[in-house]
C-alpha cells in the first residue's frame, strides 16, 4: 500500500462550533480512532466540586451541583496549561489544577430572579493583586475561563447568531426570599471520566456515500436518501454506485461539532496531539521494556 | 372529555352534606320504650348538619374557631372531619319534652367538597393552602393519609331482574331455579333485597330480607296484606296485560285458593299472619304495647318494596314481577345476570358513607334508650333533656368519630344490619401519589366487590359489551384482580343526587299512558306495554303508540324539558317478533332516574346536542362512530369521541388501536408505577415515600387526552433517541443498554423522597422532647437535636437527639438506612395531646436514584426493560449526522408482542423531534386508506431522513458501516419505580436462625435467597454431589456432634469425666487416685469405647430433641468409615 503513510486531509468547513473535513488515504481504524479520541479524552475544564452554603432554591442541592457540572467552559486558553487533580501535587486544590467560582444571588423582588451563568465569579479575581509572576498568569486564566455561552462565546466568535434572547445557561430560577449560595471548583478532565468534560456534541463520519463496497444493504435503493458527499452526477438514475469487490474504506467525511468548551478546530488538533502522544508514551515503555531485556540476557 | 377526575365523589359528598344526612336522620326509626316509672317515650333525630371541619376539640362552635386545612392534617397526622350536629325531639307520653341539639361526633369531611374549607378556592389559594394547583378532592384525609372509597357494583336499584340460577333450587322443598330479584333503594340509600321465586307447584313464595336473615312468605300473603280488595279483583290486577296466558292465571287461582284455605280472609288476617310470624325477629322494632298488627305493618313497610311509599304502588309491582317470573318460566323473556353492566350501578363514597352514619345515628340512640332504662330504675329519676344529654355524652367521641375514622383507615365495615352492601371490608384504600396516572386511577377505579374474588367461575370477569364507553376494556390490571376491578372510562359520569321525577307520570300520561286507574278504559284486545320508572309501575301504554312515546320523552330530555332530568335513562323494550325463537327483555318502557347510575354524554343527531345515555338504555340505541354508519330512522346518536370507551389512562397511550391489546393492558398498569413529579407542595406533605423524576419532559407525541388532563402539571418520562438494534449482546431478553454520556448528562436521574415522622409522644411517655446535650460535641446533629438540613447521612451516624425532661437523661438516635440520603426539610409539628415543646417531626430524606444497572424502563406501550450496561459514547454506534441513540433496543421485542405502535412512535418522534412541532398520537385517527407509517414516513422524508426512519449506522467499536439499516427515532420512555436499589439481596455469611442455625430468610435482616427443593433437583440431575453438598450442609447448617455406635443415640452422649463415676460408686478404696480425664461417654451404654464424632446437619440434631421429647427415638447405624470407605 504505498498511500499507507501518507494520509491527507482537506477542510471543507471551519468555524468555531462546527468543522468538516476529508480525509483520505488511511485506513478505517485511523478514522474511527480520531473519533473516539475526540470524544473521549479531549481534556476540557468543568465544575467537579461543588460546596453549597445556601440554598432555598426550589432546586435540591445535589440537582443544582449536577446542573453547575454541565455547564460548558472556555477552555482553550488554559485547558493545556492545567493539571489534572490527580496528577497535582497539591494536597487538594491549588491555583495548578483548579479554578474557584462562587455563586451568591439572592432575590429581593416580587418578580422570579433567574439565576445564570453570568452570576458565577472567579473567586479571587478581584482579591489577588499581588505581584508576582504567578498570579499574573493565574489572573489571565480568570478572565479566560468563563461560561462557554452567551458574550464569552461571541467574543470567540460563533456561527450562530440565533439565541441572543437566553444567551445564558438558566441554573435555577429564585423567588422572592429565596437564596442560592455556592463554591464550585473547575477541573480538567476529559469525556471518558465523565460526559461534561466531552467537548463535542457530535462527531461522524462517513464514508463510502455510493455504497459502492456495499457493507451496507439498501432494502430498497430508491427510498435512499442521498449523501451530501455523493460523487455520482446530481441527474443520475442510479442511486449506488457499482459494486467495488475489492474497495477499501478510504476517503472519511468528518463533520465535529463542538460544545463551545473548544473551538472545534482545537479539538481537531488536540485529538491528534493526544493520539500521538499515547504513541510515543507506548514507544517510550517499549524501549524500558526492551532495555530491561537486554540488561537480563 | 376533561380533566374531571373524582366529580362524583366529590358530588356524592356534596349529597350527603346538603340533603344525605338530614335524610339519614329522618330515616332512622323512632325509639319508643317505656322507662320504669311507666312513662312512655319516644325519640326521633330531627335534623343533622354537618359543619366544616376546624381547629377545636369538638365541643363548641364560635365565631373565632380557626378553619382546619388538610395540608395540616397530613402533616400532624390528624383527621379531617367536621361535627355532625343533630337534633333530636323526645316525647314523654305523648307530649313533646324538648328538641335537644347536640353534637354526635366528627365525620370525616371529603376535599373539595360541599363540607370541605377548600371549597371553591382558586389555584392560588390552593397553592397558598397547601395544595396541589389542580387539587381535585375526592378523597379523605384519616390520620393524615389520604383514603378513598372505591367505586362498588351492585345490583340496579329498583328493577327486578329475571334470573335463572341453579343455587335457587337449594333454598327449600319445591324451589325451581328461576326467580325474579330486586333490590329496593329507599332515597336515603338504605337497600332491601327481595326475590321473587317460583316452586314446582305452581306457586310463589318472596323472600325478604330482614338484618341479613332471610324469610319466605307465600307471596298471596303479603299481596292480601297490602291490599283490601276481593279475589276477583286481586285476580284482574294480576292478569291485566297477560289476558290470553291460561297457564298463569291458574297459578294465579290457585295461590288464591291455598291462602283461602290457611284462613287468610282478608287484609288484617293476612297482615297479622305475617306479623306474628316475624314478631320474635323485630322484637327489638315494635314496642311491647304493639301488636301483631303493627308488626305486620312494620315488616310491610321496611322489607316488602321499600323504595314504594304506598301499598297501592306495591302491590302493582309484585303483579308486574309475577308476570316477569312467570315469562321467564315460558321462555318468553331472556334470562338476565347481574353480571352485566345493564343491571349494575355504582355505589359512591357518599352513598356509603350515608348508610354507615345512618346506622351510627341509629346505634347511638339505641344506646341512649337503654341508659336511660338504667337511670330509670333509680327512684328519684325523672326524664329530663339533661339526662338524656348525660345518656348521650360519652358519645360524641366513639361511635360517630372513631368508628367513621376506624371505616376509612382500614376499609372494614362493622355493621349489624348488614347495610346491604356485599363486603365487609376493602372498601377504602390509599390513594397513593406515586404519580398522577396512579392517584386518578383510584378515583376511577370500580371493583366487582370482594366476594367475586374468590369465584371460581369466569362469568363476572367478563368484558361485556354491554359495558361500551362505561368501563374500560384495556385498564383492569391482570392476575387476580383482573376483570373485577375495572376502570371506568374517561367520559363516564355517575348520578349522585335525586333528580325529580314527580311529573314524569303526568306527562306520560298526557302523551296517552293509561294509569293503573285509567287503565280499564282502555279498548278491549289493545294491546299494552307496561311503563315502569323506578321500580313503580306507573301505567300501560299501547304498543302502537310506545315508540313515538319514546321519541317524545327522549326529545324532552334533550331539551332540558324541566320535567325530565337530563341523566334521565328512557329504554322502549319491544314485544319479541317471534316469540317462540327469539328471547327478548321482558317489553315495556323503562324509565330510570336514580341514582348511582352510570352516564355517558352522546351526540343525539336528532337535536344536535349532547345527551346522557345510560347502561340500561344503551342496550336499546344505535350508537355510531361515523355518521356516515347511520342507519336511518335507526340511529340516533353519535359518539362524541373515538377514543370514548378508553379510561385515564388508556387515553394516554400513543396509538393504542395499532398495539396487540395486551400490551395497552400492561401499559395501563405501567403508567401507574411510573416516576415522575408526583406532588408539587414537597414542602406541606408528609406521605411515606415519593418519587421525583429530575428531568421530566412533555412527550413528542400527545394524545387529545394529554391536554385535556393536564398532565403537563405532571409529565412523567423523557424523550430518548432510541436504536432498535442488537448491538451489545447485554441487550437480551428485554434489557436494554443506556448510553453513559445521556446518563451522566442527566437521562432519568431520580430522587426517592421518604419522609421520616418522629413522634415523641406515646401512651406513657409525654416529657422527651428534641433537644442535644449543649456539652456534647456531636457533628451530625444541629443544636436542637435534630438532623442538619442539607447534611448527607450515612448508616449509623447520629441523627437525633432527644432528652428526657424527668430523668434528664439524653438519647441519640442512629440512621437506619443502608442507603446514604440528603436531609431535605425538617418540620416540628404541633403534637395536640401533649404540652409544649419539639416532640413530634417530619424530617424529608432524598435518596439520590440515578440509573444503575437493574433499573426497570418502559416505553408507553407495554415494553419494559432493564438496564444491563451503561455503555461509553464513543462505543456506541453512530449514524452519519453523528447522533448516538440514549437507549438501545433489541429487535427481538417486536415480533412477539406485536406494539406497532411504538414502532410509529418512533417514527412520529423523530418527524416531531425535526420538524420542531408536537404531533397527535390520538387512536383511530388513521386507517388502512391513510396509513399512520405513510403520515410520519411522509413527513421523514420531508426532513430528510429515510422513509421508514432507518439510518446507516457505523460501529462505534471500530468503524465499519452496519450491514443492516438502524430503525432510530424517538421513543417516549418512562423510569419505573421498582429499582434494584430496593431489591438486590447478596450475602456471603450473616445472621442465622438460633435453632437450626441455618441462614434466615428476608432481604432486610441480610438473609440468604433459599436454595430450594428445584434447585437441589437440579444440582442433583447434573450429578455435582459436592457443590450439593457445599450449598445444603457447609454454606448452612453443618455441625458436629458425637453419637454411639452402640446404642445409634444422638442424645446419649455427654463429655464426662470418670472420675465422676468413680464418685457415684458405693464402694471405693480411699487411696485409689481419682481419674479427672474427660471424655465422651455414652449416658445409656456407659461405655466410650465406640463414641464417634459425625458431621450433621445442625437441624437434625434438633429433629432428633424435638422428637424424643414425644418418645419418638432416632436410633442411627453408624458404621466406621474405613468399612464404608472400602464397599
Amino acid at each position: 500500500m504505498p498511500y499507507a503513510n501518507q494520509p491527507n486531509i482537506e477542510v471543507t468547513e471551519l468555524s468555531n462550533d462546527l468543522m468538516k473535513f476529508v480525509l483520505w488515504d488511511t485506513d478505517l481504524s485511523v478514522a474511527n480512532s480520531l473519533r473516539r479520541v475526540f470524544m473521549a479524552e479531549v481534556p476540557t475544564i468543568a465544575i467537579d466540586w461543588v460546596q453549597i452554603e445556601t440554598n432555598t432554591s426550589v432546586l435540591h442541592d445535589e440537582f443544582i451541583a449536577h446542573r453547575m457540572g454541565l455547564i460548558p467552559f472556555l477552555s482553550d486558553y488554559h485547558v493545556e496549561k492545567m493539571q489534572y487533580t490527580r496528577e497535582c501535587e497539591c494536597a487538594e486544590f491549588c491555583d495548578e489544577c483548579s479554578i474557584p467560582f462562587i455563586l451568591q444571588m439572592k432575590c429581593k423582588d416580587e418578580a422570579t430572579l433567574a439565576v445564570t451563568t453570568a452570576d458565577l465569579r472567579c473567586m479571587n479575581n478581584d482579591t489577588v493583586i499581588v505581584c508576582s509572576k504567578k498570579v499574573v498568569t493565574i489572573l489571565a486564566c480568570f478572565q479566560t475561563v468563563r461560561p462557554a455561552c452567551g458574550k464569552a462565546l461571541r467574543e470567540r466568535g460563533t456561527g450562530r447568531e440565533d439565541f441572543h434572547n437566553r444567551e445564558e445557561i438558566l441554573i435555577v430560577k429564585l423567588r422572592k426570599g429565596q437564596e442560592l449560595n455556592l463554591k464550585a471548583y473547575a477541573k480538567k478532565g476529559f469525556g471518558k471520566e465523565h460526559a461534561k468534560w466531552n467537548p463535542t456534541c457530535g462527531v461522524a463520519f462517513e464514508y463510502d456515500p455510493d455504497n459502492a463496497l456495499r457493507h451496507t444493504i439498501y432494502p430498497n435503493v430508491e427510498e435512499w436518501p442521498r449523501s451530501d458527499h455523493s460523487a455520482l452526477p446530481e441527474d443520475s438514475t442510479e442511486k449506488e454506485a457499482p459494486f467495488d469487490q475489492d474497495g477499501k474504506p478510504n476517503k472519511f467525511f468528518f463533520s465535529i461539532e463542538g460544545t463551545g468548551a473548544l473551538p472545534v478546530q482545537r479539538i481537531v488538533t488536540m485529538g491528534i496531539g493526544i493520539l500521538k502522544k499515547k504513541l510515543e508514551e507506548l514507544n517510550m515503555a517499549l524501549s524500558l521494556e526492551l532495555q530491561a531485556h537486554a540488561q537480563q540476557q | 372529555m376533561d380533566c374531571d377526575i373524582a366529580s362524583y365523589h366529590v358530588s356524592s359528598f356534596d349529597f350527603l352534606v346538603t340533603e344525605g344526612c338530614q335524610f339519614a336522620a329522618q330515616a332512622v326509626p323512632a325509639e319508643k320504650f317505656r322507662l320504669k316509672n311507666g312513662d312512655a317515650v319516644t325519640m326521633k333525630f330531627t335534623s343533622a348538619q354537618l359543619h366544616k371541619p376546624t381547629l377545636d376539640n369538638g365541643a363548641k362552635l364560635t365565631s373565632d374557631t380557626l378553619p382546619l386545612y388538610p395540608a395540616e392534617c397530613r402533616q400532624r397526622g390528624l383527621t379531617y372531619a367536621g361535627n355532625l350536629k343533630v337534633g333530636i325531639d323526645v316525647h314523654v307520653n305523648g307530649t313533646r319534652l324538648d328538641i335537644i341539639e347536640t353534637i354526635l361526633g366528627k365525620v370525616p369531611i371529603m376535599l373539595r367538597s360541599e363540607g370541605c374549607n377548600l371549597r371553591g378556592m382558586s389555584r392560588k389559594e390552593l397553592v397558598a393552602a397547601g395544595e396541589e394547583p389542580i387539587e381535585k378532592g375526592g378523597y379523605f384525609i384519616v390520620n393524615g393519609s389520604e383514603k378513598v372509597i372505591r367505586l362498588l357494583i351492585a345490583n340496579r336499584r329498583n328493577f327486578p331482574i329475571a334470573i335463572i340460577r341453579k343455587t335457587f333450587k337449594e333454598k327449600g322443598k319445591l324451589f325451581s331455579e328461576f326467580g325474579v330479584m330486586m333490590r329496593s333503594v329507599k332515597e336515603n340509600h338504605t337497600a332491601v333485597m327481595m326475590t321473587l321465586h317460583y316452586l314446582d307447584t305452581g306457586t310463589m313464595q318472596l323472600a325478604l330480607q330482614f338484618r341479613r336473615e332471610i324469610f319466605y312468605v307465600p307471596l298471596m300473603y303479603v299481596v292480601k296484606a297490602l291490599t283490601n280488595k276481593n279475589d276477583a279483583v286481586i285476580m284482574a290486577g294480576f292478569k291485566r296485560g297477560r289476558n290470553q296466558d291460561q297457564f298463569f292465571s291458574s297459578c294465579v287461582l290457585n295461590m288464591l285458593a291455598q291462602c283461602q284455605e290457611e284462613g287468610i280472609l282478608h287484609q288484617e288476617s293476612a297482615i297479622r299472619a305475617i306479623g306474628s310470624r316475624f314478631r320474635v325477629a323485630i322484637a327489638d322494632r315494635i314496642a311491647p304495647w304493639e301488636d301483631d298488627l303493627e308488626a305486620g305493618k312494620f315488616i310491610i313497610r321496611e322489607c316488602v318494596l321499600v323504595h314504594l311509599d304506598s301499598d297501592e304502588e306495591k302491590f302493582y309491582m309484585l303483579a308486574y314481577m309475577a308476570q316477569k317470573l312467570i315469562a321467564l318460566i315460558k321462555g318468553e323473556c331472556a334470562p338476565e345476570t347481574p353480571d352485566n353492566p345493564q343491571f349494575q350501578e355504582a355505589s359512591v363514597s357518599g352513598h356509603i358513607l350515608l348508610l354507615i352514619l345512618r346506622e351510627r345515628m341509629e346505634n347511638i340512640i339505641g344506646v341512649v334508650r337503654r341508659k336511660l332504662e338504667f337511670m330509670s330504675s333509680r327512684k328519684d329519676f325523672i326524664l329530663t333533656s339533661s339526662a338524656i344529654l348525660k345518656a348521650l355524652g360519652n358519645h360524641t367521641g366513639g361511635e360517630i368519630t372513631r368508628g367513621m375514622a376506624y371505616f376509612l383507615a382500614t376499609g372494614n365495615l362493622v355493621t349489624r344490619v348488614g347495610l346491604a352492601l356485599q363486603q365487609e371490608s376493602g372498601f377504602s384504600v390509599i390513594a397513593e401519589r406515586i404519580n398522577q396516572l396512579r392517584f386518578v386511577s383510584h378515583f376511577r377505579a370500580i371493583h366487582r366487590g370482594a366476594f367475586f374474588m374468590e369465584m371460581r367461575t369466569t362469568d363476572v370477569r367478563k368484558l361485556r359489551p354491554e359495558a361500551w364507553g362505561f368501563i374500560c376494556p384495556v385498564h383492569t390490571p391482570d392476575g387476580a384482580p383482573c376483570g373485577l376491578l375495572n376502570h371506568v372510562t374517561a367520559s363516564c359520569r355517575i348520578v349522585t343526587h335525586l333528580s325529580d321525577n314527580s311529573s314524569i307520570p303526568s306527562m306520560l300520561a298526557e302523551l296517552g299512558m293509561y294509569t293503573q286507574k285509567t287503565v280499564s278504559l282502555a279498548p278491549p284486545g289493545e294491546e299494552l306495554y307496561p311503563v315502569l320508572m323506578d321500580g313503580r309501575y306507573i301505567g300501560y301504554v299501547p304498543i302502537a303508540k310506545a315508540a313515538s312515546i319514546e321519541r317524545y320523552l327522549r326529545c324532552a330530555k334533550v331539551a332540558n324539558d324541566a320535567r325530565i332530568p337530563y341523566t334521565t335513562e328512557i329504554a322502549l323494550v319491544r314485544r319479541s317478533t317471534d316469540i317462540k325463537n327469539i328471547q327478548t327483555q321482558y317489553p315495556g318502557i323503562y324509565i330510570l332516574t336514580d341514582p348511582g347510575r352510570l352516564i355517558r354524554p352522546v351526540r343525539n343527531l336528532a337535536m344536535d346536542s349532547v345527551e346522557h345515555i345510560g347502561t340500561f338504555e344503551q342496550v336499546y340505541l344505535s350508537v355510531v362512530l361515523d355518521p356516515e354508519e347511520a342507519e336511518p330512522g335507526v340511529t340516533m346518536h353519535q359518539e362524541l369521541h373515538p377514543s370514548c370507551l378508553f379510561s385515564f389512562a388508556g387515553n394516554l397511550i400513543p396509538f393504542p388501536d395499532h398495539n396487540q391489546s395486551p400490551r395497552n393492558v400492561y401499559q395501563c398498569q405501567m403508567g401507574k408505577q411510573t416516576m415522575g413529579t408526583a406532588v408539587h407542595s414537597w414542602h406541606s406533605r408528609a406521605d411515606n415515600k415519593m418519587y421525583r423524576l429530575q428531568f421530566p419532559q412533555q412527550p413528542m407525541l400527545k394524545l387529545e387526552a394529554y391536554e385535556k388532563y393536564e398532565m403537563d402539571e405532571y409529565p412523567l418520562g423523557t424523550n430518548a433517541c432510541v436504536a432498535v438494534i442488537s448491538y451489545t449482546g447485554y441487550d437480551m431478553e428485554d434489557a436494554m443498554t443506556i448510553n453513559k454520556a445521556s446518563y451522566q448528562r442527566g437521562f432519568a436521574h431520580g430522587t426517592v423522597i421518604k419522609v421520616e415522622r418522629i413522634n415523641l409522644v406515646t401512651d406513657r411517655e409525654r416529657k422527651t422532647i428534641f433537644y442535644k446535650n449543649p456539652r456534647e460535641d456531636m457533628k451530625t446533629v444541629s443544636a436542637d437535636g435534630l438532623p442538619i438540613p442539607g447534611r448527607r447521612y450515612f448508616l449509623d451516624e447520629v441523627y437525633y437527639v432527644t432528652f428526657n425532661m424527668e430523668t434528664g437523661d439524653f438519647r441519640s438516635h442512629k440512621f437506619h438506612y443502608a442507603e446514604p440520603a440528603y436531609c431535605g426539610m425538617v418540620r416540628i409539628v404541633e403534637q395536640s395531646e401533649s404540652g409544649s415543646g419539639a416532640q413530634h417531626a417530619l424530617i424529608q430524606w432524598r435518596i439520590e436514584r440515578n440509573p444503575i444497572i437493574g433499573d426497570k424502563f418502559a416505553s408507553r406501550h407495554g415494553q419494559k426493560g432493564i438496564n444491563s450496561f451503561l455503555w461509553p459514547i464513543e462505543s456506541l454506534p453512530f449514524s452519519e449526522t453523528g447522533m448516538v441513540p440514549d437507549i438501545i433496543f433489541n429487535p427481538h421485542g417486536f415480533p412477539s408482542r406485536m406494539t406497532i405502535g411504538m414502532m410509529i412512535e418512533s417514527m412520529a418522534g423523530k418527524a416531531a423531534a425535526t420538524h420542531g412541532e408536537n404531533y397527535d398520537a390520538s387512536p383511530f385517527v388513521f386507517n388502512e386508506d391513510k396509513t399512520a407509517i405513510n403520515h410520519f414516513g411522509e413527513l421523514l422524508t420531508k426532513a430528510g431522513y429515510n422513509y421508514y426512519g432507518n439510518e446507516t449506522f457505523y460501529s462505534g467499536v471500530d468503524g465499519r458501516q452496519m450491514e443492516m439499516q438502524i430503525f432510530f427515532g424517538i421513543v417516549y420512555y418512562q423510569r419505573l419505580r421498582h429499582m434494584i436499589a430496593d431489591k438486590f439481596q447478596v450475602r456471603a455469611t450473616g445472621p442465622i436462625d438460633p435453632i437450626t442455625h441455618q441462614p434466615v430468610k428476608g432481604r432486610k435482616k441480610g438473609g440468604g435467597i433459599r436454595f430450594g427443593e428445584m434447585e437441589r433437583d437440579a444440582i442433583i440431575a447434573h450429578g455435582t454431589s459436592f457443590v450439593l453438598q457445599d450449598r445444603l450442609l457447609n454454606c448452612s447448617d453443618r455441625d458436629v456432634a458425637y453419637a454411639c455406635r452402640r446404642c445409634g443415640s444422638l442424645l446419649s452422649v455427654l463429655m464426662s469425666s470418670k472420675a465422676g463415676a468413680h464418685l457415684m460408686k458405693k464402694k471405693r478404696s480411699d487411696n485409689e487416685p481419682l481419674d479427672y480425664t474427660e471424655s465422651q461417654r455414652c449416658r445409656t451404654c456407659d461405655k466410650d469405647d465406640q463414641v464417634y464424632l459425625l458431621q450433621v446437619p445442625r437441624v437434625f440434631r434438633y429433629l432428633t430433641a424435638e422428637l424424643a421429647a414425644m418418645n419418638v427415638k432416632i436410633k442411627l447405624g453408624i458404621e466406621h468409615p474405613s468399612k464404608v470407605t472400602g464397599s
